[in-house]
């Protein structure tokens, strides 16, 4: 039942997706094309089954929701903050350690494009 | 079909314990120490090439060109130098691989996002070393559409400048806007700026970089030995390798999940944290999966739903679905 409020949100915003056509099973679900390419560069074959697919996209769906789940009610009541994820995630090494990875990409990223529209200004 | 029987050479990324590279404690390291890379490590890396390819590196052929490269003209052979069993793949024949321009720029710059921030303190550091080698070669500082983060739906205009630069560089032809002499005027611009912000954040920069210096020494040899592994792949294999390094979940999907189910819309940071965390985890995943299949021997064919299914039981079991499932054992015990 949760796949069906995915459904109708994803054909609504198709026209938003700027991608090369997608075949028909694609567009009902979220995150085919991803985790086919997933599957793919994890080790899997270039050509995985759909129920597969179908499996994964659901363990990962359900695993988003749970964390935001837990994020909800961990700190802030009826907010998702940065802080909620790195308490849940601390644990887990690896996922921690890829996180903060991830943000701290994100600004050198931020800054490095503020630096280049800096230069471009002054050009 | 064409179903390929899966051979050893792609096992090797998830060969875990073999090689230093794959997911686990390549990723891990990295993290830890990607925000803090002393850049003069990187300039040595830049500057002298990490193999004895002296007379050789002047001699890189366009073939080399199209290698995978992490500076210029370095270690084009490292394919056939490199016999010392670091890498447990036999050097392919890389010689002979054909790319085409577009992807090995694509590639180039990807593979580069391993230097990324090391090269954006390379940038900032600059100011150190005026007349280092490194000022005359325009590394990409930071390609956004190499990292994960950015995949290649979001092109910024500062990618396509990135990679304009490289093929100006590296390929020797001219760049759609101007003669790489802009670029590198460009590039001065930026350490022109860098250094003014350097300044303002030098005191505690260097309070962060001191204590790290000990590390870094890991961190290059790391680094070297993601270069030499990926600089000895086969065409397969890189395709694999971009599949993997590039995938990730989009992030207006994500917001779009996120908002459904809790009403509450997340910030961007946290869609980014979400995203990357959703990665990992199906990579725990599908590596699990895979170990399930070959444990049962069913390696010819991709991977099948109760192979998952088994492998969601076998993380539950070990205690790594901790968010949001399944309780947390006292570690001590």
């Amino acid at each position: 039942m949760d796949e069906e409020d995915d459904i109708f949100g994803s054909d609504l915003e198709d026209e938003e997706k700027k991608k090369e056509p997608m075949r028909e099973e694609d567009k009902k679900f979220l995150f085919r094309r991803e985790l086919r390419t997933m599957l793919y560069g994890f080790g899997d074959e270039k050509v995985p089954f759909d129920k597969t697919l179908e499996t994964l996209e659901a363990i990962v769906i359900d695993y988003i929701k749970e964390l935001c789940a837990k994020a909800m009610s961990v700190g802030k009541p009826e907010r998702i903050n940065l802080e909620d994820i790195h308490y849940l995630i601390r644990r887990d090494q690896k996922k921690s350690s890829r996180v903060k990875d991830l943000l701290s990409m994100s600004e050198e990223l931020k800054k490095a494009r503020r630096h280049f529209e800096q230069t471009k200004m002054n050009l | 079909m064409g179903r390929k029987p899966r051979s050893e050479p792609y096992g090797a990324f998830r060969v875990r314990n073999q090689l230093t590279w794959p997911t686990r404690t390549i990723f891990s390291e990295d993290c830890q120490k990607a925000a803090a890379r002393k850049a003069k490590m990187k300039l040595k890396t830049f500057a002298c090439p990490p193999l004895p390819l002296g007379p050789n590196a002047t001699t890189a052929t366009s073939m080399s060109d199209d290698r995978v490269q992490f500076q210029l003209g370095s270690s084009p052979e490292t394919g056939s130098n490199l016999d010392d069993g670091d890498s447990l793949l036999e050097p392919k024949e890389t010689r002979k691989r054909k790319a085409s321009p577009i992807n090995t720029e694509q590639k180039r710059a990807k593979i580069t996002n391993v230097g990324t921030s090391s090269d954006f303190h390379a940038a900032l550091t600059m100011l150190d070393d005026p007349d280092d080698q490194c000022a005359r070669e325009p590394i990409i500082y930071i390609d956004p559409a190499a990292l994960s983060l950015a995949p290649t739906d979001e092109p910024s205009e500062f990618s396509q400048h990135a990679l304009e630069k490289d093929a100006a560089d590296l390929d020797g032809k001219p760049t759609t806007d101007d003669a790489p002499f802009a670029n590198i005027s460009m590039d001065k611009e930026m350490k022109a700026i860098a250094p003014s912000t350097s300044k303002i954040v030098t005191p505690e920069k260097e309070e962060i970089i001191l204590p790290l210096r000990e590390l870094d020494e890991e961190d290059e040899k790391q680094r070297l030995k993601m270069q030499v592994l990926i600089s000895n792949f086969s065409q397969e294999q890189l395709n694999r390798y971009e599949a993997y390094r590039r995938s990730t979940f989009p992030k207006s999907a994500i917001r779009r999940l996120i908002q459904q189910y809790t009403g509450v819309s997340p910030g961007q940071q946290v869609v980014i944290a979400i995203a990357g965390l959703a990665k990992v985890f199906a990579g725990e995943l599908i590596e699990e999966a895979l170990d399930c299949q070959k444990a049962a021997e069913q390696t010819s064919e991709p991977l099948k739903p109760h192979h998952i299914r088994q492998a969601y039981y076998s993380l539950d079991r070990k205690g790594k679905l901790y968010p949001p499932k399944g309780s947390r054992k006292n570690p001590l015990f």
